[in-house]
């Protein structure tokens, strides 16, 4: 029964974490464009937080370091923010746990926020110093976090009850 | 056998490494550009996923071309018809121009004698999202179609850009108004050579480093000189829109038009000059000079 269900989780993770691959990587209109949540961020950050076990500071390495081959950004910034939020959540995730669904979101925006913040350090001394925009994404992101968490939720306790 | 809690010192330890190689990897990207081998090979594993990323714009552009209707798509055919034969009309005098033009060139014993490259393919931009700091757009070839680094880029209109990381099947194309990169270019009516340098994200080109009195005016056409080895020369670039000297400014600030609209292209052409073809084993991506003063300049 255990084994079943890490088989499944195991796919699960997967899957999710390609599904933001893919959506991080559609182009959207224009004005949509900087509105866009950071879904592989939100994904990561849960399955650090749910499967701590599994998914850590390695995976949201190698999958920053996807993006930014594909965004064409300079390598190693993503898979480092990617890495950092992470890291935090593995830190605390057995606190982050037990809070109500509220104070989680908020974590889940100083993360966000975090991330930001070092993007921005790194990019500044590329001499790339984002615009305002680059703040855009994170309404997106935070609202996204209870909707992933619901989802992912419902489709694990169906892989853990298999009718 | 789940250990029930994860343990944090191996963690701090992993992360710590990890943010240490992301660290160098970073450096050397951007101050030494080494990564450009395992760039690709990346690029090429992420080929699948931005295959079904890019799917949905494809098809919404497809679809679109299916709905149009017949009378719009026989009033494109008729525009098309009559740009071709206008061209081909001009394309009649080409031959004897040419053969003109070099004959001239030899008599005045001129070395800069431009030559036509030899090879154009189309390329089809994909739609994937790049990073928005960079003017950047993906096309649908890579090595595997001989594509190499720095290769020239044009659209229909002129000079499009030029092609900075390289898969098998894909390739990233930087903008010539990206504010990393510059190139040289010559004043199609007065010869007055410059500097076209990317303005970022207006779109625009600026020319820096022009002397007052420099003999450039608003509405002329810049093409692209043929001076950096990376554009051929001939093609046009921009027209100037522009052209103001500041109070107590030694340089005219010049702001110029670029011709290709990066918006509205939806394909563009790859070129592949003479000398690429004559001396492969002469290094093409030396042509993007780095200029050591200013980081990581393109051209």
């Amino acid at each position: 029964m255990n084994d079943v269900a890490n088989w499944r989780d195991g796919w699960l993770i997967l899957t999710t974490l390609l599904a933001a691959l893919i959506i991080d990587s559609m182009v959207l209109p224009q004005f949509l464009g900087s509105f866009r949540p950071d879904v592989l961020a939100v994904i990561v950050i849960y399955w650090s937080l749910m499967a701590p076990q599994r998914v850590g500071v390695g995976v949201a390495w190698v999958a920053g370091l996807l993006v930014d081959v594909s965004s064409s950004g300079l390598i190693g910034l993503h898979a480092m923010v990617l890495s950092m939020q992470a890291y935090i959540t593995l830190m605390l995730y057995q606190q982050i746990r037990m809070l109500p669904r509220f104070q989680q979101t908020l974590f889940v925006l100083i993360l966000m926020v975090l991330g930001k913040l070092l993007a921005m350090a790194v990019l500044g001394m590329t001499g790339r110093l984002p615009t305002i925009e680059f703040w855009f994404s994170l309404p997106a992101s935070v609202v996204f976090w209870p909707l992933i968490y619901a989802l992912v939720q419902r489709w694990r306790k169906r892989a853990l009850l298999p009718s | 056998m789940n250990t029930l809690f994860v343990k944090a010192p191996a963690i701090t330890l992993r992360f710590v490494l990890l943010l240490l190689i992301s660290t160098v990897a970073m450096v050397a990207d951007h101050r030494y550009r080494v990564l450009e081998m395992p760039r690709g090979w990346l690029l090429t594993v992420m080929q699948p996923i931005q295959f079904v990323a890019d799917w949905p714009a494809q098809r919404w552009h497809g679809w679109t071309e299916v709905v149009a209707a017949r009378s719009h798509l026989l009033q494109e055919n008729k525009a098309l018809l009559e740009i071709n034969q206008q061209l081909a009309t001009e394309h009649q005098q080409f031959a004897k121009l040419q053969a003109e033009n070099r004959r001239l060139n030899e008599l005045l014993q001129s070395i800069a004698t431009s030559s036509l490259p030899t090879r154009y393919r189309l390329a089809r931009i994909v739609q994937v999202s790049l990073d928005p700091h960079t003017l950047q757009v993906q096309i649908n070839l890579g090595s595997q179609a001989d594509v190499f680094l720095g290769q020239p880029v044009i659209s229909s209109a002129g000079v499009f850009g030029q092609v900075v990381h390289l898969s098998r099947y894909s390739a990233q194309v930087l903008l010539i108004t990206d504010s990393s990169h510059a190139l040289p270019v010559i004043d199609q009516r007065s010869g007055q050579r410059a500097i076209a340098r990317g303005d970022g994200p207006s779109g625009l080109l600026r020319l820096p480093f022009l002397a007052a009195h420099a003999d450039i005016r608003e509405g002329d056409l810049l093409l692209s000189s043929g001076l950096g080895k990376v554009f051929p020369a001939g093609y046009p670039v921009a027209t100037v829109r522009s052209v103001s000297t500041p109070v107590g400014e030694k340089f005219a600030e010049v702001v110029a038009v670029p011709v290709a609209d990066p918006g509205k292209v939806q394909e563009v052409l790859l070129l592949w000059p003479d000398r690429a073809v004559q001396t492969i084993e002469e290094p093409v991506t030396d042509d993007l000079v780095d200029d050591q003063a200013d980081d990581g300049d393109h051209e």
